[in-house]
């Protein structure tokens, strides 16, 4: 199994340890990852803010960059959730089927494609997680609370699994935080205002550490989070996961 | 303005927004309950969806066997291609009526046609009946939600509109003696009025008949005192079934307010002996929009609001800030169809995040239908230049591995020489007006990589 | 008429091709597990009405009623009804005058169904002596016979006759609103109480 990792273009510039713990976790559940060069960005900049002509270009590096591999895993179900499902204005090759197909957001490649659904270790803090949009509804990765009154999902499923972690119960379980790609500066009233409502729900609740499976989604709070001199710390899932997961693990080699 | 710039505004008062906020979140908090509490919520919501669609599908059948029935029913139909003939055709039933006073239940169609100035041009005066709407009429303002239009104002801002127009004590704003007094007030105006206006919730095709569903019972008592009825709807109204009509009338005040159904579901099919029924169909827009493959779902609302309350872009800008008919996510899918230069702005006006159409009774896929709206935007001429520039350079950039990690690598030193109170000045840079800007790190994770794996 | 064509031709033009019409369930697996009447009084209690059963061994319903009515509207000098109650009545027909109706105190009717997932009354233009009166009157007073229970809306849409509808309303509850902040107001335009009885 060739498994590719794809960092998002500002991970790669402003938060490479989550890249780095992405890749960590990866080797340590047995995967051999490799990192494609030629790989930059998923074009959502561009399409979320309705030039999606100007990302046809991107699209076909991307596609270009990992058309090769089995999997494609991302720290970053935003950019998982456009690939699926924006890639659609390219024409449809196999390559490019392919691709669309193969792009994992992490946990869900670890969860349904490893099959992997324990990590244990221990992480002893108040965990609060956010739930992003593209993740969540995009790609399923948990409950919507307009469909049912059950919360849960895959991340907050894998993070339980943590021994000494305890999860934020949160008034609002599913509410945007208001990063939102471009709106975070053409409607930067709003966004700011949502992601302080975010947060007011963590601080009320007790989140120590507010982590999550989108880094657009925690930059725009940590931003949020320094300025204000909140005491909540922000880490990737990825960073807790690689964190409390200490050695290789035993997936069948058949599998990686 | 922009809705961005009016969402500023908004914003600065920040308890208030968040009164209007936690408002709109508890109807969304009701409407949950009373969703959860019907097991087969989410297999009603696919049925709504699909007699919608294959309502559309056959529009142009469903509207021709609504008139006929309707017409044997001894109801007179009207058509009207746009807002001003629908106008036009109301004025004129009114005129004839010889009456001089129009008492009007809720209807966003007459909202969308401008009906109330153009009747008060014409010296027609007019009464909205809704208590909501009332409170708006005498303020002088559009509504702000479709549902509940004065949802934007506090009690004591009411108790002052009341004391000025009802003659209420000053200072009185009890929500219970306030709707008193516009009890008693509005009861002058039913027992006056010889015509009454209402909306249509839905028309259904095989008995002729249309359903009026208000939880105040005020179109049912301008309709049934008066001596004639005309009933305003949009093409997009009519169902084809009563067995139809039965989904639509579970799915409607429970996504809308959380109550299991409103107060009265009415159906009018047949004008009452002596008197005069008439419906009026408007297109304004509609079958243009019929005729766009990715924006013909948005036909299908049913106009509950849910989409609204659940919006966390709308529960913190208000319903004014869309400066449209209809607020909102739906309202930012239906205003660019009717004037894409005055609403460019309002598919940019969400995070894309998608609770919308995760609520929405009929399942229309409103965040995918923003996103769509933003690509025409964007070909528009109503779309930024620089902006238009920069996506193309910035499109360039990344497609193009070596140049994108040189300007990267630029771009993270100047950020970490620049002082901070440049990098975060806020008219150089929005993002930084109430946040800080990532810390650049070293090196990317890029530069990580070729030292430490390869 | 140059609109009428109009429309209909854009709508033909740009109309997709025809989606088949699906087929609406009862919905009804749970039959037998649920008390509709039982379900009916307590939506109705929390939709705003009153909710009133004919005891076991009452054996005379009218008396029954006539007593509860004096019981719990002392003070309605104006009452109009569609049953014989034999309790004194004002006679309404389609055509007295609203300064008439205007008047009325308490109307107490007959509902034909009664809907439990919503506690919603059909009543159609036949059991009224004049549309008008359910919203005009203060309080209004439905009656509905055991049988006449179903489970949601898809059974009480089936029974509704297709011909010769005229005039008809769901009823659920009193009139209210919503429309100051929120909270929740009975009696905004229509009648201020609703109170069902059982037979
Ligand atoms: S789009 Fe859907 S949720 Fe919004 S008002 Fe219409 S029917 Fe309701």
């Amino acid at each position: 199994m060739k498994i590719a990792l794809f960092v998002p273009c500002y991970v790669d510039q402003f938060y490479p340890q989550v890249g780095i713990a992405t890749l960590q976790l990866l080797e340590k559940l047995g995967c051999e990852v490799e990192f494609p060069l030629g790989q930059t960005c998923c074009g959502q900049p561009m399409a979320n803010s309705g030039c999606e002509q100007d990302s046809v270009g991107t699209y076909h590096q991307f596609v270009r960059t990992f058309a090769d591999y089995d999997h494609i895993v991302t720290p970053s179900g935003s950019c998982a959730y456009h690939v699926k499902k924006h890639f659609d204005i390219i024409e449809q090759t196999p390559a490019v089927r392919k691709v669309r197909e193969n792009t994992f957001e992490l946990i869900q490649f670890i969860t349904d494609v490893l099959k992997v659904t324990h990590i244990g270790g221990t992480f002893a803090h108040q965990v609060g997680l956010h739930l992003s949009c593209h993740g969540q509804r995009g790609l399923h990765l948990a409950n919507a609370s307009e469909i049912t009154p059950e919360r849960g999902g895959q991340v907050s499923q894998i993070l339980s699994t943590i021994g000494g972690l305890t999860l934020t119960n949160l008034t609002r379980n599913d509410e945007c935080c208001g990063f939102g790609g471009s709106f975070c500066v053409t409607e930067e009233a709003v966004s700011a205002r949502m992601g302080i409502d975010r947060l007011g729900d963590h601080l009320r609740n007790g989140t120590e550490i507010l982590t999550g499976g989108d880094v657009s989604c925690l930059m725009h709070m940590e931003g949020i989070i320094r300025r204000q001199r909140w005491p909540i710390k922000v880490m990737h899932v990825a960073e807790i996961l690689n964190q409390t997961l200490q050695s290789t693990t035993t997936i069948p080699k058949t599998l990686c | 303005m922009s809705h961005s710039d009016l969402a500023e505004k908004f914003n600065t008062d920040f308890d208030k927004t968040t009164w209007h906020d936690e408002s709109l979140w508890f109807v969304r908090q009701k409407r949950d309950r009373a969703v959860f509490q019907v097991e087969e919520f989410q297999e009603l919501r696919e049925l709504g969806s699909q007699i919608k669609d294959h309502t559309l599908s056959k529009l142009d059948y469903y509207l021709e066997q609504f008139e006929a029935n309707a017409q044997a029913n001894g109801v007179v139909v009207h058509w009207a291609a746009d807002a001003h003939e629908h106008n036009q055709i109301v004025l004129d039933i009114i005129k004839k009526s010889g009456e001089s006073c129009l008492v009007k239940s809720k209807s966003m169609l007459t909202e969308e046609c401008h009906l109330n100035p153009f009747l008060e041009k014409n010296g027609v005066e007019v009464v909205d009946t809704d208590l909501g709407e009332r409170i708006i009429q005498f303020l002088d303002q559009p509504p702000s939600h479709i549902v509940m239009p004065a949802i934007h104002l506090k009690k004591e801002e009411i108790g002052e509109v009341f004391h000025k127009h009802l003659g209420t004590a000053k200072g009185m704003s009890d929500p219970q003696q306030l709707t008193e007094a516009a009890r008693q007030h509005l009861r002058q105006k039913f027992m006056a009025a010889k015509v009454a206006l209402s909306g249509v919730n839905f028309a259904v095709a095989e008995t002729g008949g249309i359903v009026v569903c208000t939880n105040e019972g005020n179109a049912d008592l301008g309709i049934d005192l008066a001596n004639v009825h005309i009933a305003s709807m949009g093409i997009e109204k009519v169902i084809p079934t009563l067995e139809h009509l039965a989904v639509f009338t579970r799915l409607l005040a429970r996504s809308a307010i959380g109550q299991p159904i409103t107060s009265y579901t009415s159906h009018f099919t047949k004008p009452r002996q002596g008197t005069q029924m008439h419906v009026v169909i408007v297109d304004n827009g509609r079958t243009a929009q019929l005729g766009r493959p990715d924006f013909r779902a948005s036909l299908k609302c049913i106009r509950c609001g849910a989409c609204m309350n659940t919006c966390p872009v709308y529960r913190r800008s208000g319903g004014h800030s869309y400066d449209a008919t209809v607020p909102g996510p739906i309202g930012a899918i239906l205003s660019p169809n009717i004037d894409l230069k005055k609403h460019s702005s309002l598919p940019f006006a969400s995070t894309l995040c998608g609770s919308c159409s995760d609520v929405c009774p009929v399942k229309i896929d409103i965040h995918v239908q923003l996103y769509k709206w933003r690509q025409i935007v964007s070909k528009s001429g109503d779309y930024s230049a620089s902006k238009r520039l920069a996506m193309n350079v910035l499109g360039r950039v990344l497609e193009r591995p070596q140049i994108y990690g040189r300007i990267g690598k630029v771009a993270r030193r100047m950020l970490q020489i620049t002082p901070h109170a440049l990098s975060h000045a806020a008219a150089l840079n929005p993002w930084a007006k109430a946040r800080e800007l990532p810390q650049p790190p070293a090196e990317s994770f890029k530069e990580w990589y070729g030292k430490n794996r390869k | 008429m140059l609109s009428r064509q109009k429309i209909l031709g854009q709508i033909r033009a740009n109309k997709p091709p025809e989606l088949p019409s699906p087929i609406v369930p009862f919905f009804n697996e749970n039959e037998g597990k649920i008390n509709a009447v039982e379900k009916f009084g307590e939506v109705l209690r929390f939709v705003g009405g009153s909710f009133y059963e004919l005891p076991a061994g009452e054996t005379n319903p009218n008396a029954w009623l006539v007593r509860e009515l004096k019981r719990l509207f002392p003070a309605a000098k104006s009452v109009v009804s569609s049953l014989s109650l034999g309790m004194e009545t004002q006679t309404i027909t389609p055509e007295t005058d609203t300064s008439v109706l205007e008047g009325i105190d308490l109307a107490v009717l007959y509902g034909e169904i009664a809907v439990a997932e919503n506690a919603a009354i059909w009543l159609p233009e036949a059991q009224m002596p004049h549309r008008a009166v359910p919203f005009i009157t203060q309080y209004l007073v439905l009656v509905v016979k055991k049988e006449s229970f179903v489970r949601n809306m898809h059974e009480a849409y089936q029974l509704i006759p297709k011909q010769n509808q005229t005039y008809g309303v769901f009823i659920s509850g009193p009139s209210k609103t919503a429309d100051i902040e929120q909270s929740l107001v009975i009696g905004a335009h229509g009648a201020r109480g609703l109170t069902v009885f059982v037979v």
